[in-house]
Formats: C-alpha cells, structure tokens, sequence
C-alpha cells in the first residue's frame, strides 16, 4: 500500500515545539481563526 | 458523470462561424480518457472546464495555459458562453460552472448539494475545490514543479497564521476595552492616588499662598515705614547742609598745601566710611538680638565731625568691638543650634555630590541617582533657611563692621597726625573747605533721595494694594514665622517672597495635570464600567503568550522557510547553510519522495525514500541511485502526474492531464489507479486524462 503523504506532516516535522504543530495542525485542518483560539485556550486551562 | 456544452462564435472577416462539440460526447464518465485528432475539440474542452473552475486566476497553473485559457475569452473576434455539471460517484454533490450570455464576461459557479445549491466565489471554490490541470512537457524539470505545491502551502499558512495573529489582537483589543474587573480596579486605585495628590497640592497651595500673604505683608510695611523714615533723615541732612552753606562766605584757599591734601584722602574716607555705616546700621537692626542699647549710641555717630576734630567719636571703636563681641556669641549660640548642624551637613554633602552629579551612579540602598538625591538634600536643607539666613547675615555684619574699623585706624595713624601738625598754619581756611564741599555732598544726597523717593512709592503702591494692614494685625496674623522675617534683609524678603510664587505656579500647574489625569481616569472608569466582561478576560496572559508565538511562527513561515525553498527551486544552495536549513531541505526531499510513491523505470517499481532536486536524485529503498535525467520520459511524467494527485488536503480534486504524449500505457496506468483510488474515496470529482490520436476515441477508467 501506498504511504500516505501530507503537508501536514512536513510541517509537524519541521516544527519542533508541540504547540507549534498544534497551531498548524488546525491551520491545516482549515479551522477558523476564532475556533483556533478557543481550542487553543481550552487546552492550556487543562 | 460530466456533462458539458459550448458554443464559440469566431468572426472570421468573411462570416461568423459557430463551433460546438460534434465529435468528442458531451456526457462522459467522471474518469476517462480521450484521444483524437488535432481539432476534434478535446483541448478546447479541458481549457472551458478549467475556465469554468476559476483557471484564469489560478497562478498554479502553467502560463502556456493560462495563455490558452485567456485567448478563449480575451479575444475581440471571439465570443464565448458554455454550461459544465460534474457530479460525484453517487450523485449526492454536483458542481456547475456557467457563462449563459456570449456578450457578459460572467461565469457562474455553484455547489449542488442535498442542501440545496449555493454560489461559490473564487475563494470558497479554493477552499474546497481543487483543479489540477497540467501538461507535462518536460518531466525531469517539471518534477521540480512540485516544490511549488509546498511553496503555495507556506505561503498560504503563513498568510493563516498572520490572520491567526490579527484575530488574537483583536481579542486583546476587545478585551481590554471591556469590563475588566483587573483593570476598574486599578483604575480606582489610580483615581484615589490621584484624589490624594490633588488634596495634598491644595493644602499645599493653600499654604504656600497664606505664607506668601504674611511676607507681602510684613515687607511692604516694614520697608514702606523705614524708606518713609529714611526720606525723612535724608532730607533733614540736606535742609541743614544747605542752611550752613547759605551762612559761609565761599573764600579761596591754598589747594597746594600739604594739609589740604591730606584732607581731601580723609574726606573720601570718611564718605565711604559714612555708607559702610549705613549698611551696618541696617544689618544690625536686623541681627543683633541682644545688648540693644549699643544702638542709641551707635546711631549718635556724626562720622563727618572728625573732619573738623580730627579725630573719631570715641563710641566708634568701642561700638565696633561691642558688636562684633556680640554678635560672635550669637554666631556661635547659632551654630550650636541642632538645625544649623543639620543644614550645615546638608549643604557640605550637597557640595561634595555636586561635582559627582555627571557620573551616571546609584545611591546603594536608596535607587536613587546622584541628582535625586542632591535635589532631596536641598529640599531637607531649605527647612533651615530661616537661621541660614541669619548666621549669613551676621557674617555680612561682621565683615562691614571690620572694614569700618581699617578705615578708621588708617585714618587715626596715618591721617589725622599730620593734619594736627599742619592745622596751626592754617587759620581759618578749614571751614570754608568744607562749605565748599557742602554743595557736593547735597547733591549726593539728592540722589539718595531719589532712590528712596522711588522704593518708597513702590512699597507705598504695594502695601496699599494689601489694604494697609497695621503693625499689630500682620504680627498676630505672621505669628511666630514673622519673628524669623525680621532677620531677613530687603533683598532676602524679595528673593523670599519671588520662591513663594514660583512655588505656587508651579503647585498649581501640577494641580491642573492632576485634575486632567483624574478626569481621564474617571471617563476611563465609566465606560469601563457600562461594558459586559470578556469571555477571555482572565485568558489575557495565555494570548499574549500565543501572539508572540504566532511572531515567530509567521516569521519562521514567510521568511525563513520562503527562503530555504527558494534556494531549492534556484538549485542554489548558500555555502554555509544552517542546520535548521539542512533539516529542512531533508524533510522536503523526503516529503517528495513520499508524494512520488511507488515509480516504474525500466519495467521495475521502485518506492522512493528520498527526492534530491538540488542534485537531481531520487533515492530509492533498496538503495539504488537514480538520476532524474536517466529516467524514462513516460516514466518520469508519470511520477510527476502521481505526485500532482498525492494531495494532502481536503479539497476535492478535478484533474485534467494533456498532451501526455511521451507516457504509454505501461505509464499511464500508475495514473488511472491512482484517479481510481481517489474516485472510490470520494476525492477526486473528475479525471480526464487527453492525447493525441488518428480518430476520436472516449474510454472510461472507472473499471
């Protein structure tokens, strides 16, 4: 089977730190600016 | 299945011609494959689908075809309209691009979906839509080409993340002109501060201005009454010189004589003697505090008789010593005195830090620059000035009352003994020497009198303008402060009473600010308070955390990773590259090889691992080194064109491959299984795969 490939994936290489991937990761995934923010703050409360 | 129609109507000069599909079906399958011959339209129908999806605007797509696509539309001889329906394996979405009017250059794109229909835009078509439209002319360099998919992504998550980053300022905004508990209450500590300082500058100016009342008081009545006093004494002086003068008879006498000479040094000494005494008399009025009665007799001194006697009033020196006696005792009671010790120990620090002050220095324990604290020691000093004040006065009083006496024994040793020698030669020419210099010594009197005359005037007009208090009323209003003013000389009080108002200017230009900044807080505070609280109100610090990240990231995206890919795409590499740079050419060659997958070249697959476009390599699994150039066109094209469809997000895929020549089906298929696999998943809306051929042929791919 054929490896799947992402630039996603790149990019979560590239980047060291894991709220940097995270924030790419939503950015990727298409999230919208606001929707970013609250996931962002939310999972910095817990 | 995709549908499609068009007309062209192309003014050929002679006539207008129509074209519309007549070979090539117009419903198909969504993947496909279509040969034919030149002119049978299949381009023609690939440029108008990707015309319908937004082609010319989509900077991906190579500028041969964006040239194709315009030519469609730009031209003047050629008008244009057409209808393309796409719909998915289940029917369940279908996209339609229209242009209904040859003579509007509108094209209408819409979604159709079991919830209804709806417009897209360029951008929401980008969004989730992804057209793919490519003619792989020359596949080695054309591979590079994919570099650019990931060149398009940092732009556009770099551009993501500075939206990121406005929307993150724009709460900060939000939630700082919102109810903010944190910020109402320092806000109301501010306007309390500020409440205090404006109640402390008041009392203050309040103060200051019932001080200043006291000294204007006391000056403009004590020097009113003295220059009244001394009008008086100055004028009784002249009226009697010039009674004197009128009885004498001016005679002539002998100037060359040795006494004559000898008279003419005393006389200007005693007129200097004369001011110095003035000077005295006023010193000691105002700093002798004890052994008074000195003065009765100080004040009967006629200096100007010793001319006639030669010699002095026999009070003179005994006066002279009596009051320097005195006024060392006072001197040193005053020295003695805590605060003078104080202000004495003040003002030598102050003179030491002065020549310090241009070094940029702290004061351990206190944080406090070398300024600062001179400017501390001074205010700490100025609470002494009143016996300051005194003690320089007393200083002043004792150096006049020395220089009276040297100019007296100067005249009692050298002077007046040949004068007492020469006097019996001459008779009575003495007399008529002095009347002669009776008219010069008027006429400096005059001049006193003019000056006393106009400081008189301008105490009356002052003191006047005060309501003319009485000597009683400024002592109880002055209480113990007045007693501190008598020491004060003329010029002291005015120097004293000029600080008061500059001090009071300057109280109340700091009261102005503080009524401004306490209305600014106040303004603040109301509007703070008609605002309802942020939902991120107690998130502030967490945001700003994230803002600086998303600097960074941004940074890292638009300016550091544009470069890197830069130097990849130019095959032009710095010399001394960074190690940050060297994971990220690794992690693109490897993200590369992933794309390309699985490759055929000659007649095995290989899995690439590893994409080197600087050097043109693709490294494979097994290890084997292939060069791009060493592949075989077809197949390289075909790596290329698998590439293209390994995308990594989303969008639904419309791909549309031309002119693919050089690719036989040996490598073709990698192709078609791969639009196939895409079908099955649901992502790929079309696959239209067009070569060249002798007859016009549509196959399906689907199976």
């Amino acid at each position: 089977m054929e490896e799947e490939s992402s630039i996603k994936d790149l990019f979560e290489t590239l980047l060291k730190e894991d709220n940097e991937k995270k924030i790419i990761r939503l950015i990727v995934d298409d999230k919208e600016p606001e929707e970013i923010v609250e996931i962002l703050l939310n999972s910095k409360e817990h | 299945m995709i549908e499609y129609d068009y007309l062209i109507e192309r003014d050929e000069g002679n006539e207008v011609k129509e074209f519309r599909p007549d070979k090539i079906p117009k419903k198909m399958e969504n993947l496909c494959y279509i040969e034919g011959p030149n002119s049978s339209g299949k381009s023609t129908l690939l440029n108008i689908i990707a015309l319908g999806l937004y082609g010319l605007k989509n900077n991906r797509l190579h500028p041969a075809l964006q040239d194709k696509l315009k030519s469609l539309v730009g031209s003047n001889h050629q008008k244009l309209k057409f209808t393309i329906k796409i719909k998915n394996k289940n029917g369940s979405l279908e996209i339609v691009s229209e242009k209904l009017d040859l003579n509007k250059p509108d094209i209408i794109v819409k979604e159709i979906t079991s919830n209804g229909e709806r417009k897209l835009s360029k951008e929401m078509f980008e969004r989730d839509y992804n057209l793919i439209y490519d003619i792989p002319h020359d596949p080695t360099q054309r591979l590079n080409h994919l570099i650019d998919d990931i060149k398009d992504a940092q732009i556009r998550y770099g551009n993501s993340i500075g939206r990121l980053k406005e929307t993150v300022r724009r709460i900060l905004a939000e939630i700082d002109s919102s109810r903010n508990p944190k910020r109402i209450s320092e806000l109301n500590t501010q306007y309390n501060d500020k409440e205090n300082e404006l109640s402390i500058c008041n009392k203050t100016i309040e103060k200051q201005q019932l001080q200043l009342n006291i000294v204007e008081d006391y000056t403009y009545f004590r020097f009113y009454n003295e220059y009244k006093i001394k009008l008086n004494q100055v004028q009784g002086k002249i009226d009697n010189l010039r009674k004197n003068a009128v009885k004498t008879e001016k005679k002539t006498h002998n100037q060359n004589s040795e006494y004559y000479t000898n008279l003419e040094i005393a006389r200007r000494t005693v007129q200097e003697m004369q001011s110095i005494y003035n000077k005295v008399s006023d010193l000691l009025n105002i700093s002798l505090t004890k052994d008074k009665h000195y003065l009765n007799i100080w004040q009967k001194i006629d200096l100007k008789r010793a001319l006639e006697e030669l010699q002095f009033d026999e009070n003179l020196e005994e006066c002279i010593l009596h009051f320097k006696r005195v006024l060392r005792e006072q001197e040193d009671e005053l020295k003695e005195d805590e605060s003078s010790k104080e202000a004495d120990f003040f003002n030598a620090l102050i003179e030491v830090l002065e020549s310090y002050k241009r070094f940029n220095l702290t004061i351990p324990g206190m944080e406090k620059s070398i300024s600062e604290f001179i400017n501390d020691l001074k205010v700490a000093a100025e609470k002494h000035d009143t016996i300051i004040k005194k003690r320089k006065n007393i200083e002043e009083t004792d150096a006049e009352l020395a220089k009276l006496k040297r100019e007296m024994d100067k005249l009692n040793t050298s002077v007046f003994p040949d004068m007492i020698r020469l006097k019996p030669l001459l008779g009575t020419k003495m007399s008529d020497y002095i009347t002669e210099n009776a008219e010069q010594e008027i006429s400096s009197l005059n001049n006193q009198l003019s000056e006393f005359q106009n400081k008189y005037e301008y105490y009356e007009n002052l003191y006047s303008a005060k309501g003319k208090p009485i000597e009683k009323e400024i002592m109880s209003k002055g209480g113990k402060k007045i007693r501190d003013y008598i020491s004060y000389t003329e010029e002291q009080l005015k120097d004293k009473i000029k600080e008061l108002r500059n001090s009071i200017n300057d109280e109340t230009a700091n009261k102005r600010t503080l009524e401004h900044s306490r209305i600014s807080i106040s303004t603040e505070l109301e509007r703070l308070k008609d605002k309802k609280p942020h939902r991120y109100q107690n998130q502030v610090e967490a945001l700003n955390e994230l803002l600086s990240k998303l600097n960074l990231l941004e940074s890292k995206f638009k300016i550091d990773y544009d470069s890197y890919i830069k130097e990849i795409i130019d095959k032009n590499l710095s010399k001394n590259i960074t190690k940050e740079q060297e994971n990220y050419n690794d992690a693109i060659f490897h993200f590369l090889a992933k794309k390309i997958g699985r490759f055929a070249h000659i007649n095995k697959e290989y899995k690439a691992i590893k994409v080197d476009l600087i050097n043109g390599i693709i490294h494979t699994e097994d290890k084997k080194r292939i060069h791009l150039q060493d592949m075989g066109t077809g197949q390289s094209q075909s790596a290329y064109l698998k590439g293209l469809l390994n995308t990594s997000d989303k969008r639904k895929v419309i791909a549309m491959f031309d002119e693919v020549a050089m690719m036989d089906n040996k490598s073709l298929e990698p192709i078609y299984k791969k639009f196939r696999e895409l079908y099955e998943g649901g992502k790929l809306l079309a696959g239209i795969v067009v070569q060249r051929g002798e007859e016009v042929n549509v196959i399906s791919k689907i199976k």
